[in-house]
């Protein structure tokens, strides 16, 4: 008896040989309609989500750091909607912490924000901010499986005014938490430089300093061209090199 | 007899970049037992156009092997598969050819395995419509697994399943189609592939052209998919 068995396969090789074939060749005898994959995809774009921890306590709203930071996140939120050509369609979060943790800017697409400014007062409460970070990035509904990694980013002028360690370990240790890209700025000689490095979690990395209030601009700006660059690059899982602030222009 | 519509095609990025599919893909069909493998290659390392492809090599030879022993374990096959890999890369590092490696592999002593190591997805639909998707152990975030980049045995996802019976509908894909579908629609997808694409002359090229149209907003990936039926 004569058992039949076929092998196919297929990989780059046979790709090039079906872009060669054709269009005569191809044509079947009855019409497939097109687009038939828009039933069954979903019609959104990869998100590729930022989140940012504003400190606003009440020292931000001297020596016009509230200011900055305002027009920072206003610059970067545009800069984020004019990136074309994007592999990640980029999502942008604000967890405000001064007084009381709570969500200034729902995470969304960044192209559909628009930017109403912080106001400054209260303590630090940084731990309640790590607290609403993890449970954002946790949340599978906000966060889903399809996006790539979140970048989050620290900013702060002050020592936190709450439990802030076991919030920030439980969110380090969280499934998604602890895998994200993590940026950190201390605005000023009174910034905890100890809580914003455990925040990044590898001695390698490293606290921005913005001694004056216009250099948290450029801390934005580098948090920019670091998502843009991840948004734009073949592989936006993988981290994106960062300039480094000491070569012509330190914050 | 066992059908099999399946292809790769080149994402927007490596196209653009001229750069070759770095998935592949290969299936095996007979009356005794059958073979359906799909493979990613990393886009960040430089060799993975080559170790997606020797992955689905490696699968068959341990397949082969495999399905010599009725009561051989899942375990012998991938760590056979994982042996096969390095040696058919040859010179080539492995570090340089990562890729993910999903299969179904039928025994021909009435068992079935499906296994997975790394993004992509292995579903099935049955004859009344019952969708199951098979586990896997990445955790979502594109933080994928994959065969050269360091992992252990439990990294992959397997497990014994029961043959493709008559009318059902395996699925296997890379993640540059299954990070996009809609979760409640792969059983109409797979229903698709097989009875409107399979029912055309030419149904890989049919499937070719479509995925090089996917309809996602930024998309860039390689994409393969691979969809095998008993009719």
């Amino acid at each position: 008896m004569t058992v039949k068995t076929t092998t196919q396969q297929g990989n780059h090789m046979q790709s090039k040989g079906i872009d060669k074939v054709p269009p005569s060749a191809t044509s079947p005898k009855k019409e497939v309609p097109m687009s038939k994959l828009k039933e069954f995809t979903t019609q959104a774009a990869r998100p590729l989500p930022v989140i940012v921890l504003a400190d606003v306590s009440g020292s931000m709203g001297v020596d016009g750091k509230i200011q900055s930071l305002n027009l920072a996140m206003r610059e970067m939120l545009d800069a984020f909607k004019d990136e074309s050509d994007l592999r990640a369609e980029i999502h942008v979060s604000v967890i405000k912490f001064g007084g009381k943790a709570d969500v200034h800017l729902p995470l969304g697409r960044a192209s559909d924000l628009s930017w109403s400014d912080l106001g400054a007062n209260g303590g630090t409460p940084m731990g309640a901010a790590f607290e609403l970070a993890r449970l954002l990035i946790e949340d599978r509904n906000t966060v889903p499986g399809r996006a790539y990694r979140p970048t989050l980013v620290l900013i702060s002028d002050g020592q936190p005014t709450d439990e802030w360690r076991p919030h920030l370990e439980a969110l380090l240790k969280s499934e998604r938490g602890g895998k994200a890209f993590r940026m950190a700025l201390a605005i000023g000689a009174d910034a905890d430089h100890a809580v914003l490095q455990e925040f990044l979690a590898d001695p390698e990395a490293r606290v921005y300093r913005a001694d004056e209030a216009r250099q948290i601009r450029k801390f934005f700006q580098l948090v920019t061209m670091s998502v843009s660059a991840r948004s734009r690059s073949a592989n936006p899982n993988a981290a994106a090199p960062v300039v480094d602030p000491n070569s012509g222009w330190d914050l | 007899m066992i059908r099999v519509v399946a292809t790769s095609v080149r994402g927007p990025a490596h196209v653009k970049e001229g750069r070759p599919c770095q998935d592949a893909w290969l299936a095996v069909t007979s009356p005794q037992a059958s073979l359906a493998v799909v493979c990613d290659g990393m886009g960040s390392r430089p060799r993975s156009q080559e170790g997606s492809r020797a992955a689905t090599l490696a699968v068959r030879d341990a397949w082969r092997l495999w399905q010599r022993s009725p009561v051989g374990m899942v375990e012998d096959l991938i760590r056979i598969v994982e042996a096969g890999w390095r040696l058919r890369l040859g010179q080539v590092a492995a570090e340089e050819a990562s890729t993910t490696c999903l299969f179904y592999a039928e025994d021909g002593h009435g068992r079935a395995v499906q296994a997975q190591l790394g993004d992509g997805l292995i579903a099935r639909r049955t004859a009344n419509g019952v969708v199951s998707v098979h586990p896997s152990r990445s955790d979502g975030l594109g933080l994928t697994l994959a065969l050269g980049i360091p992992h252990s045995l439990a990294d992959w996802s397997f497990t014994f399943v029961e043959p493709l019976a008559p009318q059902e509908r395996l699925v296997l894909a890379t993640d540059g189609v299954s990070e996009d579908l809609k979760s409640a629609r792969i059983g109409d997808l797979a229903e698709w592939v097989t009875d409107e694409l399979g029912a055309q002359p030419h149904p890989a090229r049919l499937l070719a052209r479509e995925l090089r149209n996917w309809p996602v907003p930024h998309h860039r990936d390689d994409k393969t998919l691979l969809v095998m039926w008993k009719p």
